[in-house]
C-alpha cells in the first residue's frame, strides 16, 4: 500500500531491493534460531517443470509440480500446518541436491527425513516421487538415463499405480 | 485462512523498512525492521482474521523503534559515532541521505505522522491511534511535516538531481 501524495517523498517511496534480500535472508535466519520457522520451501528446477518442496523441521512435507499451483499449495500448508512459512532454501538444500541427482541419472533412491504429520501429505510426497518417474520415461529423462534405470522406473510405476488405484484415492490435501 | 507469512514479508516488507527508516537512521531502521517481523511471525497465528496486516506491522515497528531509542539514550556512547561506525562498514549511503537525513530531523509528532501516513499510506484516524491526539492534530503535523521538509530539503537538492539509481 503505497500512497505517497507528495512527489518528493518519491526517493524515500522507491523499493531498496538489495536491502529487502538481505533483511528477508537474516529474518529467516533469526526465525530458525528461534525455532519460528514452521514450514520452510523452495522451488527446484527439473525437466519437469518447477517443483516446491517443503519441509518442517521433521523433514520434508510436500512436493508440488507447478500445474498444482504453487501459491496455492503454500496456502494450504499455511492452513494445515502453520503459516510460519518462509522461503528458506538451506533447509531444503539435501532434497534439490538428491533431487538433481535424480534427474541427472545418478540416483535411484531418495535418503530423506520424512515429517508424517500429514497423512495424505506425505502420501502426495511419495507419488510426487514415482510420478517424477513416470514422466521421465516419456520426457527428458530416459534417453539420458539410458536403461539401467529401466527397471526400478517401471517397477516403482507399476507401485504408483497400485497406490492410487486404493480406496480413498487422494484426499482434501491433494486439492491444497 | 492465514496466507504463508512469506507473502507478508514479500507485501509488506518494504513500505515498513520505509517506516524504520523515516524514523531511525540506519542501520538502527535496519535492525528495527528485523525485530518488527521476528515479533510479527511469532505473533502471526494468533493475528485475527481480517485484521488490518500493514497497520499492525507497522504498529510493531513503532514500538520497536521507540524501544531502539530508549536503549540508545541509556548508552554511554553517542548515538551519532554508533550509527556512523556501522553504516561506514555497511556502505549504504545514498544520494538520497539527505532526504532521510531531513525527515529524520522534524520533530517527533511531525516525523511519525509523516512516516505512517505518507510513507506508510496509513489514515489519519490510524496514525492518531497510533501516536495519539486527535485526527485533526495527525493531519495538520503531516501537513506541517510536509512543508518543514520542502523548505528545508527540497531548495537544497534542487541543483543535484542526482537519482538513486547508482545504488547496488
Amino acid at each position: 500500500m503505497i500512497n505517497s501524495s507528495d512527489p518528493m517523498l518519491d526517493p524515500i517511496i522507491a523499493d531498496d531491493a538489495e536491502a529487502m534480500r538481505r533483511l528477508r535472508d537474516q529474518l529467516v535466519a533469526a526465525a530458525e534460531a528461534d525455532q519460528l520457522l514452521d514450514v520452510a520451501y523452495r522451488t527446484v528446477d527439473s525437466p519437469v517443470g518447477t517443483l516446491l518442496v517443503a519441509a518442517t523441521d521433521q523433514g520434508l512435507v510436500r512436493v508440488a509440480y507447478e500445474r498444482e499451483d504453487h501459491d496455492h499449495v503454500l496456502q494450504g500448508l499455511s492452513e494445515l500446518i502453520s503459516p510460519r512459512i518462509l522461503r528458506a532454501p538451506r533447509r531444503l538444500d539435501q532434497t534439490a541436491r538428491q533431487l538433481a541427482e535424480y534427474f541427472a541419472g545418478e540416483r535411484h533412491d531418495f535418503v530423506l527425513p520424512l515429517d508424517f504429520r500429514l497423512a495424505h501429505g506425505f502420501r502426495r510426497a511419495v507419488l510426487g516421487h514415482l510420478v517424477l518417474i513416470n514422466y521421465g520415461r516419456t520426457e527428458s529423462y530416459q534417453p539420458d538415463a539410458g536403461s539401467r534405470a529401466m527397471p526400478s522406473g517401471g517397477a516403482q510405476r507399476r507401485k504408483a499405480r497400485r497406490l492410487r488405484r486404493r480406496p480413498g484415492g487422494e484426499g482434501g490435501f491433494a486439492r491444497a | 485462512m492465514k496466507r504463508p507469512f512469506e507473502e507478508i514479508v514479500a507485501e509488506h516488507g518494504p513500505t515498513v523498512l520505509r517506516v524504520c527508516r523515516a524514523v531511525l537512521a540506519r542501520p538502527d531502521a535496519d535492525d528495527a525492521w528485523s525485530e518488527t517481523f521476528l515479533a510479527a511471525l511469532r505473533a502471526y497465528p494468533g493475528l485475527a482474521d481480517g485484521a488490518n496486516i500493514e497497520a499492525w506491522l507497522v504498529t510493531i515497528a513503532h514500538h520497536k523503534a521507540i524501544d531502539i531509542v530508549r536503549a540508545q539514550s541509556r548508552r554511554a556512547t553517542p548515538v551519532a559515532d554508533v550509527a556512523q561506525t556501522r553504516s561506514a562498514t555497511d556502505a549504504l549511503e545514498t544520494s538520497d541521505d539527505g532526504l532521510w537525513a531531513a525527515l529524520r530531523a522534524l520533530p517527533t509528532k511531525q516525523r511519525q505522522a509523516v512516516a505512517y501516513h505518507h510513507v506508510a499510506g496509513m489514515s489519519y484516524a490510524e496514525v492518531a491511534a497510533l501516536v495519539g491526539g486527535s485526527t485533526d492534530a495527525a493531519r495538520r503535523a503531516a501537513h506541517d511535516g510536509i512543508r518543514a521538509l520542502r523548505s528545508r530539503y527540497h531548495n537544497s537538492q534542487s541543483s543535484t538531481p542526482q537519482k538513486k539509481e547508482s545504488r547496488s
